[in-house]
């Protein structure tokens, strides 16, 4: 046991030799993600966002309800957050098309008329296929209008219950009536938007969180185990190295075991991915906000994502036989599994067809762990970590061998 | 005492050890002398259980040390020709770890590290990077490394090549400080100062085969070759003849500027000279030629001992 930690001590030592080069590492999955943030329409909004680009089409014009949408969404106060423009379908069409904005929202005909009369409606939301965070937020934004909408029926539930037993009953309203009860309901709405203009600055908080939660942690958390990946397969190609060298029998040539080296060496990486992705952590909090309540699993999180990160590499260093192989071995690990795994890609955005392989990458268990854990699904949380410490024992045992098996091979 | 039978090994079709017998007694340094190639580094190899040879058998008190290896791992240190160290640590590091792997506690560890970093004169870069030492230094410590658990017979495969003069120097006067250490060394080179230097017994090897073996004086007499006497000056045939005939000195090489003479003994010089002063024979030099291990090699291998 001494000799193994000493060994993984002063290998972790020397981990630490080239802090520059450890320190891009670390930092590029950060300025990817902040280019990334910027890249979302060029120019930075107030929190470094640019404002998100809506188009609205309104087939509903003078709906009390749909007029409010709009309002809505192009309300003042909300102006460096949203940019809504009122237009026509077609002219929508070629702004998405266009890649202008990030969504196309669409009013349908009589979609205030059949909310007042309870029926089902429903908006349309045309995404931008290239962005993948703001019609996200749209969807959040449209959310929050809807659930304000269910709101206003809350408030206005006589009017329209009157209105509705009048329609089941059939019975002939006279349009004197109706008018009055409808322009009663726009009167009631109308006092009531300045009010939620005012909430509003609530509401646009709520949607900042929001807005910054989902866009940062699927970036930032997929792009730093990709390059996580590539630390560890970096750091361990010392692993292979070695065996060609030397220094690896003058290793051997000690009382030093076999399993002991391998121990050794998985135990050194794995506290120093584990440093790093403390860092990082630290520097997803600062910069991008990604917290969680449960300090103690994302640390569990992090934890298991450094084993699993470091025995992948040992499955790729045990594969290989000099640098070179390493070197082909792992780019193709390392795509495949970022690709499958949400790295690179959303998950939820992958084709379906690509999206049944994920459960495939290592990285999609750990990269969805740490967003569920974030997103605080903690059901889907649980699962995620189950599967992970499986994983990591299957991992571990195929490292196993296969690393003994290159160590036989150059001394006895 | 170590023995050594027969070791042959080949790799597909070069036999790089063609049949090597020699033995090591307690405590001697023992020197395997041979030109590039010669299968210096493949006989260390086999002998320290890093590759297998294909045949042979090599005993350390009279056990088989392929058969018992992890028990002769114990008993060996290794100086690989190739310095096998961490780069990125300390030398002290460097020690202690290897300390460590050998069984030490820390504290056992400390002590060593420092006694070697003292003997190796390295106490002054105790806290440097491996990276920035010089590569005598390198050199020292990959010595340090190896001898860092006290084995009982040491093998240094040419631990000062690829150094400047006066780093060899260095060295050498170190490793004559191991006679403390009560090692048996096996010590490859293809210096020939150092084997006459430093080693008690000396194998001259080349192409997989051990040419000749034994003490430095022993090798030369085993050459049959005697001293030769080289005299420039102005000489008159029949004269010089008559004299050197009186005395039964055998001329190799006469010229009227330089005569080459065959001494059995090199106690017949002086008498030589004296007769020459006597007949007014003008010499203006005189050169003493000894054969020696050079003279040894070139007959054995036919190659000069070049790096
Ligand atoms: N792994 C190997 N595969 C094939 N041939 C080898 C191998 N190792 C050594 N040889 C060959 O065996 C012969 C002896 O090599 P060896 O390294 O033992 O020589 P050496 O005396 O140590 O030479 P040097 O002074 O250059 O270190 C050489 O012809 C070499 O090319
Ligand atoms: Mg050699």
């Amino acid at each position: 046991m001494r000799k193994i930690l000493k060994l993984a001590v002063s290998d972790y030592k020397r981990r630490w030799n080239k802090p520059i080069l450890i320190l891009l590492y670390v930092f590029t999955p950060v300025i990817i993600t902040l280019i990334m943030w910027m890249a979302f329409g060029g120019g930075s909004g107030g929190s470094g966002f640019a404002p998100l680009k809506l188009a609205i089409v309104n087939n509903d014009k003078g709906g009390v309800i749909s007029d409010f949408f709009v309002n809505a969404f192009s309300n003042e106060n909300a102006k460096d957050k949203i940019k809504a423009f009122v237009v026509k379908e077609p002219e929508a069409m070629k702004l998405i098309n266009g890649r202008k904005v990030s969504g196309v929202m669409i009013i349908p005909k009589n979609f205030s008329k059949n909310i007042l009369e309870m029926r089902k409606t429903e908006i349309k939301l045309i995404k931008n296929p290239t962005e993948m965070i703001y019609p996200m937020i749209a969807e959040t934004g449209l959310n929050i209008i809807k659930d304000g909408t269910n709101y206003l029926l809350t408030i206005f539930k006589d009017e329209i219950t009157i209105i509705r037993t009048a329609i089941e009953k059939k019975e002939k309203m006279d349009n004197m009536t109706f008018t009055t009860l409808y322009d009663k309901i726009g009167d009631k709405i109308k006092k009531i938007i300045p009010l939620f203009e005012e909430q509003k600055i609530e509401i646009k908080d709520v949607k900042e969180e929001e807005k910054k939660i989902p866009m940062a942690v699927f970036y930032f958390t997929g792009m730093a185990f990709f390059f996580l990946f590539f630390i560890s397969n970096a750091v361990l190609n010392d692993m292979v190295k070695e065996r060609n060298g030397f220094i690896i029998k003058r290793l051997f040539l000690s009382e030093l075991k076999k399993s002991e080296y391998y121990f050794a060496r998985i135990l050194s990486v794995v506290l120093f991915m584990f440093t790093i992705e403390f860092v990082l952590a630290i520097t997803g909090r600062l910069l991008f906000h990604i917290t969680t309540d449960s300090i103690f699993w994302l640390l569990i999180t992090l934890f298991l994502s450094a084993i699993i990160l470091s025995l992948l590499s040992a499955v790729i260093m045990g594969l290989s036989n000099n640098e070179r192989q390493v070197h082909n071995i792992g780019m193709i690990f390392v795509f495949l599994f970022a690709m499958l795994g949400g790295s690179l890609i959303p998950v939820s955005v992958l084709p379906a067809s690509i999206r049944k392989f994920s459960v495939v990458s290592p990285l999609y268990y750990i990269t969805e762990s740490v967003i569920s854990l974030v997103l605080q699904r903690m059901d889907k949380f649980y699962h995620l970590i189950i599967s992970t410490s499986f994983i990591a024992i299957g991992l571990f045992i195929l490292s196993y061998l296969l690393n003994i098996r290159a160590l036989k091979k150059v001394v006895k | 005492m170590l023995k050594i039978e027969n070791i042959k090994k080949s790799y597909k079709d070069i036999k790089a050890l063609k049949g090597i017998s020699f033995d090591v007694k307690k405590g001697e340094i023992f020197g395997l002398l041979g030109p590039n190639g010669a299968g210096k580094t493949t006989a260390i190899s086999i002998l320290t259980t890093l590759i297998e040879p294909d045949s042979g058998a090599a005993y350390y008190e009279d056990k088989n040390i392929f058969n018992n290896i992890s028990w002769w791992r114990k008993k060996i240190g290794v100086v690989p020709q190739e310095t096998a160290f961490y780069e990125e640590l300390t030398a002290r590091d460097n020690l202690t770890l290897w300390g460590a792997l050998y069984g030490m506690d820390s504290k056992q560890a400390s002590e060593r590290a420092s006694y070697l970093l003292n003997l190796m004169d390295l106490e002054s870069k105790e806290k440097a990077k491996v990276s920035e030492f010089s590569g005598g230094m390198k050199r020292r410590l990959n010595i340090a490394i190896g001898i860092v658990h006290r084995p009982e017979v040491l093998f240094l495969d040419e631990p000062t090549v690829g150094i400047d003069v006066q780093a060899r120097v260095n060295i050498r006067e170190i490793l004559k400080k191991f006679v403390n250490e009560e090692m048996s060394i096996i010590y490859t080179t293809h210096q020939l100062e150092e084997a006459e230097e430093l080693c008690d017994r000396i194998a001259i090897m080349d192409e997989g085969e051990i040419k000749a073996r034994g003490t430095i004086e022993e090798l030369i007499s085993q050459l049959g070759e005697e001293t030769e006497v080289e005299f420039s000056g102005e000489f008159a045939e029949d004269a010089i003849r008559n004299i050197l005939n009186n005395i039964g000195v055998k001329i190799l090489n006469f010229s009227k500027e330089t005569i080459l003479i065959d001494v059995e003994k090199e106690d017949i010089i002086p008498e030589v000279v004296e007769l020459f002063m006597k007949n007014n024979v003008i010499i203006n030099t005189m050169d003493i030629k000894r054969p020696n291990l050079e003279t040894l090699f070139l007959k054995l291998t036919g190659k000069e001992l070049r790096e």
